[in-house]
């Protein structure tokens, strides 16, 4: 979907990325979703609302489990990814295109540079998950 | 090749009731009442405005048109679907699933019993209020304690019953804590419960293992005293402590903690689901404990019922009476005199009261789980002071005995090898791991062998957990059958893998496809 | 004989078990495990009685049981809240099984098909009966239930409000209750919502019909802001059938501050009367919680008792207790489990839908048993006989002169009379009149106030006519 070196993780397994309509996508990442297992259901954000940095925008649940999805910096909503309701699954399978979350807009575009790209990302995981 | 108790047979297929159906079959029959002449074809609308009637249409009645012959065949065909701690060991961790005395059915069923409605006038039910009272007796006995309330219905009612009681104990005292301490080897009912009644949980760390590989060095599976003062201030209301904790083992530092909760101002709250492990030969008392549950259909002996009936009684000292919840049962001497109607061989006449100076108020719809109560009381009848102490002991012994057994295949599975367990031991799945068999794979291919699997992935902090319960019911043959067919199962490899169970009727189920599409009816 | 029949151990075994483990014996292995906490001695068990043989204590608990051959075998007009409806042998047999009633939740679905098709079962009908998309597994009871049903309104409300300034304005949220709730359910509810924040108002009964005020109901909904639900009973605690019809347009038509309109939960502690009349889900209930202990279970002093627990499909996730889901297994079958387990405690701790974990499963099953042997035709057919044998014994009361009718709205098996007093040469009240007919072997009613006139009478199929006719001679008895 998108040029991988564009996406920005945070340490709470979110990413936010650019894509070529020049609009903010918001995902969990690979790991993420390895670690939940199957998906069978996610609660998706609400359209408009603004959320802060940190907050809880949804949550993703396995069988025996459930994920918070938070926002990794101030945003607002702007679409959501209803696929997710009949097909959760999408999120296993793309995590990074077809399973994003939602569509945003940041609040301050600056903030994406508290945010991890792929290769400090990829060695966080490591070094705090194995 | 050893024989082990499971084997494959006939199995029935049994379709849902409801497309059994033949319109105009009835397994009812209806009792013949004589009525007198215009109600004979009297119909609803005669006596109640027809816009309130049920209509086919728009609310169909979906109950299955069969016989009674049908009917019995469809359930008794699915109760062989069911494995249960009649037909197989049944080590379920946590649970204790030990065998239910048949005598106890027997009881509970007698007619005159069963039938009575919980609104008879006292004077008329004096037996039953006298069995519940002297129950509550015999539990402060074993307990150390000072009353108990059966009102509670199963044992999370009785945590939120507890906790209630603490709320209250600081709005009399006109102190704000609203914070409940619980160690993270406690039961996932506690922090719902606590927070239920209007506390914050907070989660004291007791398993200091992040990674199984640090698990030697670093796991205590106790609660640490210099963390737990960490924590505590004048926020705190109480400590809630499972005990024998999550992982079969006796919190060594309750005393010490209890001390120190009561120092601030606080309260102890026990969780006595594996109370099992005490029973007859500890008091909680001697722990520093304030509140208590109990859970009658592990410890006592009364069936789980497929997922309940129970029944989760609390306990308290003294100056915790007044906040019990109400109705409870008062024995007066001086009732006595006035009522004719008193036949106790103490000279009490029973009565069922609805006032206490502080109490929580009603938790439930009439007294309890009356019914579940009376096994209870039959189970420590026939046990009586000679055997008591047994219970424990035995239950301690034997899953000690399968915590040793296991060590010579399972050492690096055993996340406490030193330390002597209480009335289950825990394992992780490293051995497991290392054959390629996950705790699921493992638990579904012991059904084959013709056991219940233990709980699986409970507690939460040890990796894959594995908790076995064996019970004091259970033999050494039993045991070490089982403990057999874990050893095969390892020795196999994932060989089965995820095709384990094979000799049930059903096999693995699709949680994913349950889950993602939920069909409920 | 030293060994006790429960324990499959025998002295030489449990010496071998000590030997094994290196422990010499139980000091030991009590000390090593609790330290220097002192245990319990033999002589400090002289509480405990001695050890019965299992003949004893059958003769101990069988006399208790001749004993109340006054309470336990007569005929009982009491209701409020548990009726005493027969139970067919069939049920008994079949919940005799211990295949049933000694495994615990099916965690294992693949060794607890049994119990999850039947319980599939259980919450296809009861759904069918009460109208409602979604029924759980069990409660305990129907008070718990409702308590249940008012912490999960809260919860959807609260998420409702996220967005909503009200909350942080910091207004308290109301429930709203019809006083025609029985008193009980309602005493329960305040147990549970005591310390979060939440306040409850009540709405007045018509006091001629004996249903809820509707202009009350109106009134308190536009004069209170941040009302979550109304809790109306069906039939309500005097026997009256609430006309769901209208109080379902106020509830749902009015908007409260927040973007939430209150939910109208429904609850009732006679379900039988849906073979009669319009089920809450007929109405739009949001949630309905109740009692179901008629349905092939006896009322065995209280408890267990069965909470029934239902709601509309959209609020599923939001709802208490286990849920059972049907599937495939690894064969293609279709295969049965626990789904949703995301609500409950043992994964979301704190902030799961319930604390509850051991329900009523077994009383649950029961309820199946009996409703598949009561068939659709059957389950109307009782539930009219209900009907009819409580307005006979009614119309029959109030033709001694003794009694009149104390609300005139529609009942359906229980109703209210207040003893005519001022008539009468011999005056008591509605406790004496109990006390009077527990003399003469029957169980009149239940009094409504502790010095008042009024007795709630409840009727059911399984007391008939016979009973009928005896309750009016004797009620004429004890008045002359």
């Amino acid at each position: 979907m998108a040029d991988n070196s564009k996406f920005y993780f945070a340490k709470s397994h979110e990413w936010i990325s650019l894509d070529s309509n020049n609009v903010y996508n918001l995902g969990i990442s690979d790991f993420a979703q390895s670690e939940l297992g199957d998906i069978v259901y996610v609660q998706l954000p609400e359209i408009g609302k603004q959320y802060k940095k940190d907050e809880k925008i949804g949550e993703i649940e396995s069988v025996k489990s459930v994920s918070e999805i938070y926002a990794p910096v101030d945003l607002t909503i702007k679409f959501v990814n209803s696929k997710l309701n009949e097909t959760p699954e999408l999120i296993n399978n793309e995590p990074l295109g077809e399973g994003f979350i939602a569509q945003i807009e940041l609040n301050n575009s600056s903030d994406l540079s508290s945010l991890m790209d792929k290769n400090s990302y990829e060695s966080f995981v490591k070094s705090n998950h194995e | 090749m050893k024989k082990f108790p499971g084997s494959k047979g006939l199995v029935f297929n049994e379709d849902l009731l409801i497309n059994q159906s033949s319109k105009g079959l009835s397994g009812i029959s209806m009792p013949s009442n004589n009525l007198s002449g215009a109600h004979i074809s009297k119909t609803a609308k005669d006596y109640i405005d027809a816009k309130f009637l049920r209509n086919e249409k728009s609310s169909p009645l979906l109950l299955p048109e069969v016989s009674e012959s049908t009917a019995v065949r469809h359930f008794t065909r699915l109760s062989s679907w069911n494995i249960c701690v009649d037909t197989a060991f049944y080590p379920l961790g946590s649970c204790t699933m030990k065998y239910n005395p048949k005598i106890n059915e027997t009881i509970a069923s007698l007619n005159n019993i069963r039938n009575l409605h919980p609104m008879l006038p006292a004077g008329y039910i004096q037996p039953i209020l006298k069995i519940i009272y002297e129950f509550n007796r015999l539990l402060c006995g074993l307990t150390g304690l000072d009353e108990f309330t059966f009102n509670p219905q199963a044992g999370a009612a009785g945590e939120f019953t507890g906790m209630k009681i603490i709320k209250k104990y600081f709005e009399v005292k006109n102190e704000k804590r609203n914070i409940v301490l619980i160690p993270d080897s406690s039961h996932g009912t506690n922090p719902a419960s606590s927070y239920i009644a209007g506390f914050t949980p907070v989660e004291i760390k007791t398993f200091f293992a992040d990674k199984p590989a640090d698990i030697k060095n670093k796991s205590k599976g106790y609660i640490d005293i210099n963390e737990l003062k960490k924590y505590i201030n004048k926020d705190v209301a109480a400590i809630m402590i499972t005990n024998p904790n999550t992982f079969g083992l006796f919190e060594k530092n309750i005393r010490e903690a209890a001390e120190l909760m009561h120092k601030n101002g606080s309260l102890v709250y026990m969780d006595g689901a594996n109370f099992n492990a005490f029973i007859g030969n500890c008091r909680v008392s001697d722990f520093g404990v304030d509140i208590l549950h109990l859970n009658l259909h592990k410890t006592f002996s009364t069936p789980h019922g497929g997922g309940g009936p129970g029944s989760g009684p609390v306990g308290v000292k003294d100056f915790l009476k007044e906040f019990l919840p109400v109705p409870y049962i008062s024995a007066d001497r001086q009732a006595a005199n006035k009522k004719q109607a008193a036949n106790d061989e103490q000279g009490y006449y029973y009565e069922l009261k609805n006032k206490r100076e502080y109490s929580i108020g009603r938790i439930s719809s009439f007294y309890g789980n009356f019914a579940v109560i009376l096994r209870a009381y039959s189970y420590l009848l026939s046990l009586g002071r000679q055997n008591i102490s047994k219970i424990s002991e035995i239950a301690i012994l034997n899953a000690n005995y399968m915590k040793k057994k296991l060590k010579d295949t399972f050492i690096e599975s055993d996340p406490f090898p030193e330390e002597l367990c209480m009335h289950e031991c825990v394992l992780n799945d490293n051995v497991f791991q290392s054959e390629g068999i996950s705790t699921l794979d493992f638990a579904k291919s012991i059904i084959d062998y013709g056991f219940h699997p233990p709980t699986i992935y409970f507690p939460k902090n040890i990796h894959g957990a594995i908790m076995i319960e064996p019970t004091e019911t259970e033999s050494i043959k039993t045991m070490d059958s089982f403990i057999d067919a874990m050893k095969e199962i390892k020795k196999k490899g994932n060989k089965y893998g995820s095709k384990s169970p094979k000799n049930t009727k059903t096999g693995r189920v699709n949680e994913v496809l349950a889950n993602k599409n939920p069909i409920f009816k | 004989m030293n060994s006790f029949r429960y324990i499959p151990a025998s002295n030489e075994e449990i010496k071998k078990i000590y030997k094994f483990i290196g422990i010499k014996d139980k000091k030991e292995l009590f000390y090593k495990i609790i330290g220097d906490i002192s245990l319990i001695e033999e002589k400090e068990l002289d509480f405990m009685p001695a050890q019965m043989d299992e003949l004893s204590l059958y003769k101990y608990f069988s006399d208790i049981n001749d004993k109340l051959r006054d309470s336990g075998s007569i005929p009982v007009f009491a209701g409020g809240g548990i009726y005493d409806h027969y139970v067919p042998s069939a049920v008994d047999a079949i919940m005799s099984r211990a295949e049933f009633y000694t495994p615990y939740t099916p965690y294992q679905p693949e060794v607890s098909q049994g119990t999850l098709m039947a319980l599939f079962e259980f919450q296809s009908m009861l759904a069918s009966i009460l109208g409602m998309d979604a029924v759980n597994a069990s409660m305990y009871d129907g008070a718990e239930s409702l308590a249940e049903a008012v912490l999960m309104s809260l919860r959807i409300y609260r998420q409702n409000c996220q967005t909503d300034s009200d909350i942080g304005n910091n207004k308290k949220i109301k429930i709203l209750v019809s006083k025609s709730v029985n008193p009980t359910y309602i005493e329960v509810v305040k147990t549970f919502i005591k310390d979060l924040g939440i306040v409850i108002e009540f709405t007045d009964i018509d006091s001629e019909k004996g249903y809820t005020d509707a202009a009350h109901l109106t009134e308190k909904l536009q004069e209170n802001k941040n009302i979550c639900a109304f809790i109306v009973q069906q039939p309500n605690y005097f026997g009256i059938i609430e006309d769901l019809e209208i109080i379902e347009k106020i509830v749902h038509s009015e908007k409260s501050d927040s973007s939430s309109k209150p939910h109208l939960i429904v609850c009732s502690s006679e379900p039988f009367s849906f073979g009669t009349i319009a089920p809450p889900g007929f109405y739009n209930a949001d949630i309905f919680a109740g009692e179901g202990n008629s349905f092939g279970n006896y009322m065995n002093f209280g408890g267990p008792l069965l909470g029934l627990f239902a709601a509309k499909k959209e609020f599923i996730r939001q709802m208490p207790g286990r849920i059972t889901g049907k599937s495939k297994d690894s064969k293609n079958q279709d295969a049965y489990l626990f789904i949703l387990a995301t609500r409950e405690q043992h994964i979301r701790r704190q902030a799961a839908t319930s604390n509850i974990c051991t329900n009523n499963s077994l009383n649950a099953l029961r309820a199946a048993v009996y409703l598949s042997l009561c068939s659709k035709e059957g389950f109307k057919e009782i539930s009219l006989l209900n009907l009819k044998l409580s307005h006979i014994l009614c119309e029959k009361l109030i033709d001694t002169g003794l009694f009149s009718l104390k609300y005139a709205g529609n009942f359906y098996n229980e109703f209210v009379l207040e003893i005519n007093n001022k008539k009468m040469n011999k005056k008591m009240n509605a406790s004496v009149f109990i006390d009077e007919m527990m003399k003469k072997g029957i169980l009149a009613g239940i009094s409504l106030e502790d010095d008042g006139n009024e007795v709630l009478i409840a009727v059911t199929e399984k007391t008939g006519i016979k009973d009928i006719d005896n309750y009016v001679k004797r009620a004429i008895e004890i008045f002359s």
